[in-house]
């Protein structure tokens, strides 16, 4: 009874959206200042006092950042992987997250301060890396799995080594390539977040109305075609979202890791690959994981901090290995 | 119905299609055989790329390039040669089925539920309904295509060499699934270069040649003229069966 009740997708759906609730709420609630619950309140409702200050303008924007950051990029990764066949398409694997990186440090060294350009340039960037990479493994390697991967790889490599070479080069840009070269939430405000938000939000809605193509583009280009979808315009315009989604995300918090990988796969083993219901599932799983990860990277070592993409790696990279090889279904690709 | 009118395609400066006429009418098996490369399942995708062809494709009557998505995905059903494998259950595959049918956001009526319900019983596939196609083994994951098909229940359906990978029990289950099919009014069409499966299935044959198309042979015919011998260098036996007289093609120089 109880397994057949959990096995109703719409209750899988309810019970994420109930589990990221709390995740925000525990991330809005703990931090490195101990506040009391009804301090907590007071902060929230009247932002009044310190509390106000540390709930409304320090861990708010913080946790919301966290929260569109993780939907994002495990929608941008949920999208590449449909959009390339290839369960191993993420944002960090083909090369996105690097460019949209290295466009971020360009912008900063040679535009300065404006936020817009700066989006702007994340985007373009993260879009040419993945062109880039899917131009050379469609050229070269017929898209296979692995040619795809490699040239991710190989084009993330160079887009990395821009970013490195510019926060050498111009050391006083970024307050610290540390921190954004491994990603993390630490001092987000507002205005950080402004611009990004309304990018992530307008492309997730879009790929959710994408959903029911996404399933017949599943059954390969021949098959979509008989049942009237254009696969080429599709697999195009899924890619260009990706690239939004993720460069929303870097513009912000940096190259994070791994989410765009483990929340689709995690996702698919709870709710199954219908992306009518995967998709909103791996958006709900990436937002509890980025805001539990920061909210373990604020208090751990409190009143220090780690950048959460450390945790993120630390903790991501081990589960996903487990669920590699313990996990494995018969038929797994 | 389909019908495929002087369709001629070029790709990279190759003619691949040579004004091809072709015509496939309902209640019937037409099947097209050929070598490879000579343009058989070009043709059937040209259907679906009627901008890129000169000549005319029509279904039911009508030009196929000026029918909407939905339209053309109601009229004809396409099965690839190379089948996917893609990570759902056999009852999600089958109502995928019925997305031209389907509401907004890819919804299923009852109705439509029910549709792919029947044409999973009907494949023999209840037991697996809830199995994951990539655990499915070959005969059973075509099984579960033809299901899919038939739950989209188009007057018109076109197979790409669907015996190719199919061991003998899969292969008779085709030949009585295509039977079925024709009996109950439709259009089927099948590329097949295997062709004592070929013969034995069609009421036409049309032979494609570098890209050109013979004019429609009954199988009697076809057997009779010297293309197996000069196209597929196989020689025609008439064999008695149990079920009949059939024809058998074996490789001319053995």
């Amino acid at each position: 009874m109880l397994i057949r009740i959990l096995k109703n997708r719409a209750v899988i759906l309810s019970l994420a959206a109930v589990v990221t609730f709390f995740a925000l709420v525990l991330g809005v609630g703990f931090g490195s200042v101990k506040l009391t619950f009804g301090e907590c309140i007071r902060g929230l409702f009247f932002g009044t006092g310190t509390e106000g200050i540390i709930i409304r303008s320090l861990r708010l924007p913080r946790v919301l950042g966290a929260l569109l950051s993780g939907a994002a990029l495990g929608g941008a990764g949920l999208l590449l992987q449909s959009a390339v066949a290839n369960p191993l398409a993420a944002p960090n694997t083909i090369g996105i997250n690097a460019g949209a990186g290295a466009a971020v440090m360009l912008s900063l060294v040679f535009i300065k301060n404006s936020f817009v350009f700066q989006s702007v340039f994340a985007f373009l960037g993260a879009l040419a890396a993945a062109l880039v990479t899917l131009f050379i493994a469609s050229r070269f390697g017929g898209m296979s799995r692995g040619t795809v991967v490699l040239a991710g790889v190989a084009v993330g490599a160079v887009f990395n080594a821009v970013i490195s070479y510019l926060s050498v080069r111009f050391p006083d840009v970024l307050s610290s390539y540390a921190s954004f070269s491994v990603g993390g939430f630490s001092g987000i405000l507002w205005k950080d977040i402004t611009a990004p938000s309304a990018v992530i939000l307008f492309m997730l809605a879009l790929g959710m109305l994408l959903a029911p193509l996404m399933n017949l583009l599943d059954l390969g280009d021949e098959l979509a075609a008989s049942f009237g979808v254009k696969t080429r315009a599709l697999r195009f315009l899924l890619v260009v979202i990706s690239a939004a989604l993720a460069s929303a995300s870097v513009s912000y918090a940096g190259l994070i890791g791994f989410v765009g990988l483990i929340a689709p796969h995690v996702s698919a083993r709870l709710i199954g690959s219908d992306k009518r219901f995967l998709y909103p599932m791996t958006l709900l799983f990436g937002s509890s994981l980025t805001v539990l990860s920061d909210l373990l990277a604020r208090v751990l070592f409190a009143p220090s901090e780690l950048p959460s993409g450390i945790l993120l790696n630390a903790v991501g990279a081990p589960f996903f290995l487990a669920l590699l090889i313990f996990g494995r279904r018969k038929g797994d690709v | 119905m389909i019908e495929f009118k002087s369709v001629s395609l070029k790709k990279g400066g190759k003619e691949i299609l040579k004004n091809v006429s072709l015509r496939a009418p309902d209640s019937s098996v037409t099947v097209i055989i050929g070598k490879n490369g000579s343009g058989k399942t070009t043709l059937l995708r040209s259907l679906y790329s009627s901008r890129d062809i000169t000549g005319e494709v029509l279904v039911d009557g009508a030009p196929a390039k000026e029918m909407s998505g939905r339209e053309l995905s109601r009229a004809v059903s396409f099965m690839p040669q190379t089948l996917p494998n893609p990570d759902i259950r056999v009852r999600e595959l089958v109502r995928l089925g019925r997305t031209p049918f389907a509401g907004a956001f890819g919804a299923l009526s009852e109705a439509d539920a029910e549709a792919a319900d029947r044409a999973i019983e009907l494949t023999g596939l209840s037991s697996l309904a809830d199995a994951r196609i990539p655990t499915l083994s070959g005969g059973e994951r075509q099984r579960a295509f033809f299901a899919m098909l038939l739950a989209k229940d188009s007057k018109t359906v076109l197979l790409d060499e669907p015996s190719s990978s199919l061991d003998a029990p899969s292969r008779a289950m085709l030949a009585e699934f295509v039977r079925a099919l024709r009996a109950d009014g439709r259009c089927v069409v099948l590329v097949m270069h295997d062709l004592s499966d070929a013969v034995a299935l069609a009421d036409t044959v049309y032979v494609m040649e570098e890209g050109k198309a013979s004019l429609p042979m009954t199988p009697d015919e076809f057997c009779e003229s010297d293309i197996p011998r000069r196209v597929f260098a196989s020689s025609v036996y008439k064999v008695w069966t149990e079920n009949g007289e059939r024809y058998v093609f074996r490789p001319a120089d053995l």
